[in-house]
């Protein structure tokens, strides 16, 4: 669909049959517990003999601890310390957490964050902002830090860059066909649409490019708005997009930009739908009621039906830690991926490798680039996370179109990356 | 093509009430005290977030928590003069306000991280009861929020230029202005008036942090790019500019900044703003050559 590399290669049939008959197999191990914990340890194919119980593992953590996005860094710290107190409960690892500050996307931060993570030796890392939007990447590098980033992804610049691997859905790119097939079918009106994107220079050319591809000869693009990350007067921005008259408003900005910009345009005299490609509480509680009927297509993590027994058992943690409250689909990122390095670090010791050497990490998720996931599965599974070893990203993410009515998430189409499997509710 | 323009230049209208009011207050401190008071994006601050606060832990109504958000920051713009900015000057004398500027700055970082530090856990801090309705005037939409905002920016620029040209604290005021040791040898107590100057910029500056918490959300780092507004209209109306000149600057400031968007990317706005201070600066000493010779 787009100028990206193909993504089919590295994910191979056999790999994912390996990891299906790898989970399935999974209650043959320790068949007798039947307790949560038991029932998570088979249902992650846990063997306690290559679990790491009685190990202490460095995992470097870089976030937004001051800054604008601080309160995502807060929640992401509450979410990291929840995951390695539960893989601790499950048999694991000490996980020791080595904060270090983004500064809310300073590159510079980014940069000395890695060149202190790579002082002391740290083997692996959970970043977000995609590794500080890319500075942190040549220091992974350079000190085989093997990472994930479940937030930001691998976006368009860090694709299948080394120990670097993006456990998310490319936004909004993966999510576009799907969208877009979703407005093919109950929005035959629409011919003309306005793209407003936040302004990340040649990335955002490269995204607004990739839509225009998908949209093909379908719709005619006539306005392409692009704001500065964090800004919170959309004025200007919205009266550009009137003046263009669209039939609908794609909108690739993201956190408490989106209810920004709603809160605004519900009263700028516009009635046309705006399709988003992201969702947070923080969005909607800034709209408020500016927020209803906002369209929405990304990889949705429904708190409220988690679907899949993993995803059941994290949604009792997390509850469990903040009072009853349901997390979002990026604190369950953050959840999952601390997990991903946990089943790394099993599988480097189950080979009798070195669980502290960022490359066998890496070289661990190579070999078989498919995890459990939160997402999708059935009340039986959990779900399948699977990277591409070329582009290092979601080979496969199951994601929805979904609307805010009536004051609630409501799904309207289900579908995969590059709009497969697309599904109407 | 002109429905666009009316409504692009409304847009400007309502954004400069907002710089006005914040070159307003920003100029009335900076000119009768000298102080660069930079912490003033602190009470703006603060003022928005005890405005959210009130609405959303105690349901208070929206002009309420307008009126208490600003009081808060009057009382703490008081206090910072008082036990900051006030004992440095005792101290260091004349040279004291390169020291009041050092000051303020770490006045203004600590108090950006305590905000910061109290607010992390909350999911968004806004403030509610303010119901926000689009409204058709002719060819152009206005927000009723907007409206208010605009309203009550004007309100307080009137009310204190009436008070600094109709009342004997005003006539104060503007003799502290002119010539501080000159209004210390009639028997006016600068100190105090200072105080007072302090809490009335203030209060302006935390109404207008409130209406932009309602027009948002309360963030930490919400007084920071409004400082810099005050800072342009203050400087480049002149210190000791009265209140509606000082206004018609952020007036035209709003416009400006607005019909840029017509012709550049909205992204290019704020450099249009610094812009126009960078060749005020510049050409100012040009014009007082060219007075002088």
């Amino acid at each position: 669909m787009n100028n990206r590399p193909d993504r089919a290669s590295g994910w191979s049939r056999g790999n994912f049959l390996a990891a299906t008959a790898a989970l399935s197999a999974a209650p043959l191990l320790g068949a007798a517990d039947n307790s949560t914990t038991g029932k998570m340890q088979r249902l992650l194919g846990i063997d306690p003999r290559f679990s790491g119980k009685g190990q202490t593992f460095d995992v470097g953590v870089l976030t937004a601890l001051t800054g604008s996005g601080a309160i995502y860094g807060s929640h992401g710290t509450d979410v990291f310390k929840l995951a390695a107190r539960d893989i601790e409960t499950l048999g694991g690892p000490t996980l020791n957490m080595i904060y270090k500050d983004n500064k809310s996307g300073d590159p510079q931060a980014g940069v000395q964050a890695m060149r202190e993570l790579g002082a002391a030796k740290v083997p692996m890392m959970l970043s977000t902002y995609s590794a500080d939007l890319g500075a942190a990447l040549p220091g992974i590098k350079e000190y085989k830090v093997f990472s994930v980033d479940g937030t930001g992804g691998t976006s368009q610049y860090a694709m299948g860059k080394p120990y670097f691997w993006g456990a998310i859905a490319i936004t909004p790119d993966d999510a576009f066909p799907g969208a877009l097939k979703y407005v093919a079918a109950k929005m035959p009106q629409v011919k003309k649409y306005a793209f407003v994107g936040w302004d990340l220079g040649p990335l955002s050319d490269i995204v607004a490019k990739d839509l225009q591809k998908d949209v093909g000869t379908s719709m005619k693009l006539v306005a392409d708005e692009r704001t500065k990350v964090g800004t919170t007067d959309y004025s200007a921005s919205i009266q550009k997009v009137k003046a263009a008259d669209p039939d609908i408003i794609f909108l690739a900005i993201y956190a408490e930009d989106v209810g920004y910009f709603m809160k605004q345009y519900a009263t700028s005299g516009i009635d046309k739908p705006v399709l988003a490609f992201a969702h947070s509480q923080a969005a909607a509680t800034i709209a408020g009621a500016a927020y209803e009927g906002l369209y929405f297509a990304f990889d949705y993590f429904d708190a409220a039906h988690p679907g899949n027994p993993y995803a059941d058992y994290f949604v009792d943690s997390f509850k469990g830690m903040e009072g009853g409250f349901l997390p979002e689909f990026y604190v369950a990122n953050l959840y999952e991926d601390t997990f991903v390095l946990w089943e790394c670090i099993r599988r480097v010791l189950k080979s009798g490798g070195n669980a502290r050497d960022g490359e066998q990490l890496d070289a661990a998720l190579r070999a078989n680039p498919v995890f459990p996931s939160v997402y999708g599965g059935d009340s039986g599974k959990p779900g399948v996370l699977a990277f591409d070893v070329d582009t290092h990203s979601v080979k496969k993410r199951p994601m929805r179109v979904l609307q805010f009515k009536g004051g609630k998430i409501v799904t309207l189409a289900y579908f995969n990356i590059d709009g497969a499997d697309f599904r109407l509710a | 093509m002109l429905e666009n323009f009316l409504q692009v230049s409304l847009n400007g209208l309502i954004n400069g009430s907002t710089y006005a009011l914040l070159g307003v207050a920003f100029g009335l401190i900076i000119g009768v005290t000298g102080r660069f008071h930079v912490a003033f994006a602190v009470t703006y601050t603060l003022a928005a977030f005890v405005a959210a606060w009130l609405t959303m832990y105690l349901g208070a109504p929206f002009w309420a928590a307008v009126v208490a958000g600003a009081l808060v920051a009057a009382l703490t713009g008081s206090a910072i003069e008082r036990f900051v900015y006030w004992p440095i000057l005792l101290r260091t004398g004349a040279n004291g306000l390169l020291m009041v500027f050092v000051a303020s700055l770490g006045v203004s970082i600590v108090g950006r991280n305590l905000i910061a530090l109290t607010t992390l856990q909350n999911s968004a801090t806004v403030v509610n009861g303010f119901s926000n309705v689009g409204l058709n005037l002719g060819p152009v939409t206005l927000s009723s929020l907007n409206l208010a905002t605009a309203t009550v920016d004007w309100l307080l620029i009137v009310s204190l230029s009436q008070l600094l040209a109709r009342t004997s604290l005003g006539r104060i005021i503007r003799a502290v202005r002119a010539n501080h040791e000159m209004a210390l040898c009639v028997g006016i107590d600068p100190g105090a008036v200072t105080f007072i100057v302090f809490a009335i910029g203030s209060f302006m500056g935390g109404a207008a942090g409130v209406f932009q918490a309602a027009l948002t959300s309360a963030t930490p780092d919400m007084g920071i790019t409004p400082f810099f507004y005050a800072l342009v209209v203050a400087f480049v109306a002149g210190l000791s500019s009265p209140p509606l000149v000082v206004a018609a600057v952020g007036i035209a400031l709003g416009l400006v900044e607005s019909w840029t968007t017509l012709v550049l990317p909205t992204t290019w706005t704020a450099l249009v703003v610094f812009g126009i201070l960078f060749i005020y600066v510049a050409l100012r000493p040009l014009r007082r050559g060219l007075a002088s010779a």
